[in-house]
Order: structure tokens, then C-alpha cells, then sequence
């Protein structure tokens, strides 16, 4: 998906507040791709056979973070990240990604692999790779950022922290000269935001950056495994990131018909697929 | 068929000339260097393909793998190295990602890991092997030359495939010189090569324990099939089943002294495909460790193999 903010200039800071350069396709395309991603890990849940797993109300802020970063790419960026950023690859619409079947730390050098590479053909492209804060915590990612930081590659980490774990922390760079803002998750419009100015910056050739999206988990518990049929509770819906967005939506003038409609297409377009 | 020319060179100037060749082939094979070390094997590199051909990350020990799957996905052939002892802790879990990638998402990941091993590499010495970590990763190939002409067309082959190869290079045979085909010199992945044909037993052997095998089994001069694996994964299960179902005996030639992950793999081939037709269980012998009063090695190895070709041969 193209956003307005694309046809911006490439030097971030003349635009006061890019929020407002949205117009009412990219939202929608953001309301679309977190739907997107909501209905295709409920329908793939059901054809494993484990529909009753109330677990994924857990992993919603990972749909806000998937749908603003791939908005803020061009069709030619690469885009690298697990699975589980299912919103990321979805919003892609034909856009090549790689890493859906990888963990986050294994994929932090590959991305500085790619943006070696992008780097040297000089396309002017940019590399994007969602992580979890777990990636972080191991040698190769410091020894990933002190390589794209002393080569000033067009890299872009973002980063899915939560709040509970580390509170009121600013965000760290990993003792790396590196730009790094924080956002809320769950609104997929500053994830976009953030994460846009992070690709011009790394677009430009004044090396990687990093953003933050801080969260509050909301369900604590055990992992699937380990629980019997009865699952977890799942969020209450006034923590449900598609609803707030589309209430949000609403709110701002765009008719209800017209969220309500965008909501049903992405359900339908899922659940229209056959394996 | 044309003739081709030969040269004799060792282990070490026949894998230069491999990497110098599809340099000068193919403008996407790369070098990618993450010690701060130049290896051996790549000088002179620079002066003939420019530097923007060897791309120096420094440090990046832990990351090289990584960072070359990266770059494969973005059209290059890059060839790494990370040292037997070191693949744990510095690019297992990196190799097992490229793996993944190749063999679960289809993606092709054309690289090549150089791994320098053996017994008599500086440092600590892994006297298991690096194979007991590589062959269980399903989607990468695994490669051990025992001659320069095989080195040579194997490290070619490697270079070319579409998905990972590590290339075991066995240090104690760098200096070892052969004949060596000029020029183009393809070894296919995945093919055995059989040293010497026989029909009382088959001798499977790899890396360095194919020479003293075939001491051992030239002295013997006793009708006995050596084969050469030259591919460790995937196996050339064809050709090993084919070879003891002629010969109904077989012994592995092994430098470790556990039971190595090819011991099973070669082992459970022969139970699979040619138990019906055994003569005799499947033996095995290890070199490690083998020494004679007075310290002749080679000697030492080729007299371990020659009394298990023995016991083999009169069961």
C-alpha cells in the first residue's frame, strides 16, 4: 500500500505533523491489513483444529505494529520479519518479505545482510525488520547494529517492547549511535509515522534507526501447551485494537458504512481461500 | 572428448583456483571475510577481481552467516568461513536459518560455509567432527574432498548450488598435492566416487581417512571396493547400497572415536538397503588416536584400517 506520506519529500522534518497527510485510502488500507491479518490467524487456527485457543487476544498489538511498518515502505523495500507479524506481510500485496517461517534473532543479520547488499547496488532502498525485544538480548544483535551503524546502512529495526517489562525506560540503542523513538502499539497510525521518518532517515543515507512500539501485554499465562482446552480470557473489546481504530475512524468523519464494509471485505477475502 | 589439462597442485592452490575461477565467472560470487584474518586461500583475490569483491565485515563472527544469507537474498554467492570449533557458538543456529529458509520457504540461499577442520587445527581441536552438528540439518549440503581435483570441482559445485553447502576443508591436507583439471571442473553434489573396485568387501571412507584406506587396502591387495563419499549430505545411498550388496561386507574408515553422525547415517543406508545381503555385520574403525612407537602416523592409520579390513575379511 502506497501512502500519501510517499509522495512527501525525502527530508523528514518539513512535514510538522504527517498524520494529517493520510488520506482516507490509507487508513482504510491500515484498517484493512490489521483485518486481514485478524481473520487469517482465526481462520488458520480453525482449519488446525484449535479455534477454542482464546490465547491470540495476547498478540492483537502485533497487528497495528504490522500494518503502520509495511505502510511506510515503497513496493521495493524488503521487509523481513517472523510470522507472527502476519499484518507486515499481508500488507504487502505482492511485495516480496522473507522470514514468516523464522525466529525474530535470526533474522537481525540476515537484515544486515540484505542491507549490505541493498546498499552496494545503490537502489536507494531501504530494509525494514520487525523484532521482539527478545532479539535484543544476544550478541548478535549488537554485533548486527555495530555493523550497519559504522556502515551507515539503510536499515530499520522496529522493535515490539512491552511496557510491563521495562516501565517508563527510554528507549535504548544498545550503547549504538542510533536514532530510536517510542510509539504506542496499538495505534497503527503513529507506528506508520515513526516508522516513515525512520526509512527516510535510513533512506538517505544517515544509517539505520529504530523504533519502538511499547505495549502492555494484555493476557498473562501459559503458553498453549500447557493449558488444557479452556484457554484464556481474551481481551476486553475496549483493548481490541481493530475496534478502537475503526471507532477512531468513525470519530474522525469517515462514514461507518464505509469502515463496517472494509471490515467485512477483509473477512470475506480470507475466508474465500481454500487451501 | 577433449582433452584436458592437468596440473598438480595441493588442496590449498586447487580451492584458490576454484574461487578464482567462478570469480571470474560470475560477477555475484562474493567473499566475505569477519575476523580481520585473510585466509590463505583468498590472496591475491583482491588484485585480480578489485575489492569491492571481499567484503571485509569486522568484528562480525557471530553474525558472517547471517549477514551472507542476507546478501544471497539479494543476488549474491557469498563464501564464508567459520572454523570447526567455532560453528556452535558462531553460526550453527545462523546455518540451521538458511537451511530453514531453503528447505521450508523454498527461498534460494546460495552459500558456501569453508570449514576448516581436523586434527591437527590450532586451538581447540573438536575431536567429534563438525558433521555430528551439520548433517542433521535437512536443506543443507555438506561436502568433504579428499583429493586437490575434488576440492576443486566440489568448491565449484557449491558455489553453484542454489541452496547452502558447507565445504569441510581438512587442514592436514592442504599440502597434499594431485592432479588437477585446468580450467572448468564440475564434481556433482551428491555423487560418491569409487577409488578402487572390489568385490570381497567395501571400505566407505571421507576427507582424510580415504588415503590411508587406500594404503591399506593397495597393500591388502585383496579384491577390496573403496568408496570415496566425497558428499556427506545428501548421501550417495545408491552407490553404497549397489557396492556391499556385490560385495556383502562393509567397514567405515572414521577419524572420530564415538560413533559419528556419518558412521550412522552410512550405517543405517546399509541396514536399509542391503541387509538381506550381508555377510558380515557392518564394522567400523577409528583413526583417532592412532600412533606406533617412534611416532609414524601415517604409518599408525593405515595399520589400524588394514587389520579391520582383516578381521573383515575372515568373518
Amino acid at each position: 500500500m502506497e501512502t500519501n506520506l510517499a509522495m512527501q519529500s525525502a527530508v523528514p522534518g518539513i512535514v510538522r505533523d504527517p498524520a494529517r497527510h493520510l488520506r482516507s485510502r490509507d487508513r482504510i488500507g491500515l484498517l484493512r491489513a490489521m483485518m486481514l491479518a485478524r481473520t487469517t490467524e482465526q481462520r488458520a487456527r480453525t482449519l488446525v483444529g484449535r479455534e477454542h485457543d482464546a490465547e491470540p487476544a495476547a498478540r492483537w498489538h502485533r497487528e497495528p505494529i504490522g500494518a503502520g511498518a509495511a505502510a511506510a515502505l515503497r513496493p521495493s523495500d524488503r521487509l523481513i520479519a517472523p510470522g507472527r507479524y502476519v499484518a507486515a506481510h499481508l500488507g504487502r500485496q505482492g511485495s516480496p518479505s522473507v522470514g514468516a517461517s523464522s525466529s525474530a534473532a535470526d533474522l537481525v543479520p540476515v537484515s544486515v545482510g540484505v542491507a549490505f547488499a541493498v546498499r552496494a547496488r545503490g537502489s536507494g532502498d531501504v530494509v525494514l525488520t520487525l523484532v521482539d525485544e527478545g532479539a535484543m538480548a544476544c550478541v548478535r544483535w549488537s554485533e548486527s547494529l555495530t555493523l550497519a551503524t559504522a556502515g551507515r546502512l539503510p536499515l530499520v529495526l522496529v522493535v515490539e517492547r512491552d511496557r510491563t517489562t521495562s516501565p517508563g525506560a527510554a528507549v535504548t540503542s544498545s550503547g549504538q549511535a542510533l536514532l530510536g523513538e517510542a510509539v504506542d502499539a496499538e495505534d497503527p497510525e503513529a507506528v506508520l509515522v515513526a516508522v516513515r521518518a525512520a526509512v527516510d532517515r535510513a533512506r538517505t543515507g544517515r544509517g539505520p534507526a529504530l523504533v519502538a512500539c511499547v505495549t502492555a501485554r494484555a493476557v498473562a499465562g501459559p503458553p498453549p501447551w500447557r493449558r488444557g482446552t479452556e484457554g484464556v480470557e481474551a481481551t476486553p473489546p475496549e483493548r481490541d485494537p481493530i475496534e478502537l481504530y475503526a471507532r477512531r475512524l468513525v470519530r474522525g468523519g469517515m462514514p461507518r458504512a464505509d469502515v463496517e464494509s472494509t471490515l467485512r471485505a477483509a473477512e470475506d477475502e480470507v475466508v474465500a481461500w481454500q487451501p | 572428448m577433449a582433452a584436458v589439462n592437468v596440473t598438480k597442485i595441493n588442496q590449498r592452490e586447487a580451492i584458490t583456483e576454484a574461487l578464482r575461477f567462478e570469480m571470474g565467472r560470475d560477477p555475484s560470487v562474493i567473499c566475505v571475510e569477519a575476523t580481520g584474518f585473510r585466509s590463505p586461500v583468498l590472496e591475491g583475490i583482491d588484485q585480480l577481481f578489485g575489492t569491492g569483491r571481499i567484503v571485509a565485515l569486522d568484528p562480525a563472527e557471530r553474525t558472517v552467516v547471517g549477514m551472507a544469507v542476507g546478501m544471497a537474498l539479494e543476488g549474491s554467492r557469498p563464501i564464508c568461513e567459520v572454523g570447526a570449533a567455532d560453528l556452535p557458538s558462531r553460526g550453527l543456529d545462523q546455518l540451521a536459518e538458511a537451511a530453514e529458509l531453503h528447505k521450508r520457504e523454498g527461498i534460494a540461499v546460495p552459500i558456501v560455509i569453508r570449514v576448516p577442520c581436523g586434527p591437527s587445527m590450532e586451538g581447540t581441536h573438536d575431536p567429534d567432527g563438525p558433521e555430528r552438528w551439520l548433517l542433521s540439518m535437512p536443506g543443507l549440503s555438506v561436502v568433504a574432498p579428499a583429493s586437490a581435483a575434488d576440492a576443486k570441482g566440489l568448491l565449484v559445485s557449491a558455489i553453484r548450488s542454489p541452496g547452502p553447502v558447507c565445504f569441510l576443508e581438512q587442514v592436514d591436507l592442504y599440502e597434499e598435492t594431485g592432479p588437477v583439471p585446468e580450467g572448468a571442473h564440475e564434481v556433482p553434489i551428491g555423487e560418491a566416487r569409487t577409488v578402487r573396485e572390489g568385490t570381497r568387501a567395501t571400505v566407505v571412507a571421507h576427507g582424510s581417512t580415504v588415503e590411508p584406506a587406500l594404503k591399506a587396502v593397495d597393500e591388502l591387495d585383496a579384491e577390496i571396493e573403496l568408496l570415496d563419499l566425497r558428499t556427506l549430505a545428501p548421501l550417495d545411498a545408491e552407490t553404497i547400497v549397489e557396492s556391499v550388496c556385490r560385495t556383502g561386507k562393509s567397514l567405515l574408515v572414521e577419524e572420530t572415536a564415538l560413533f559419528s553422525a556419518v558412521a550412522r547415517l552410512v550405517t543405517a543406508t546399509v541396514w536399509d538397503g542391503a541387509f538381506e545381503r550381508l555377510d558380515a555385520p557392518v564394522r567400523r574403525v577409528s583413526l583417532a588416536g592412532a600412533a606406533a612407537e617412534g611416532g609414524d602416523r601415517t604409518a599408525a592409520r593405515v595399520a589400524a584400517v588394514t587389520e579391520a579390513c582383516n578381521e573383515l575379511l575372515a568373518y
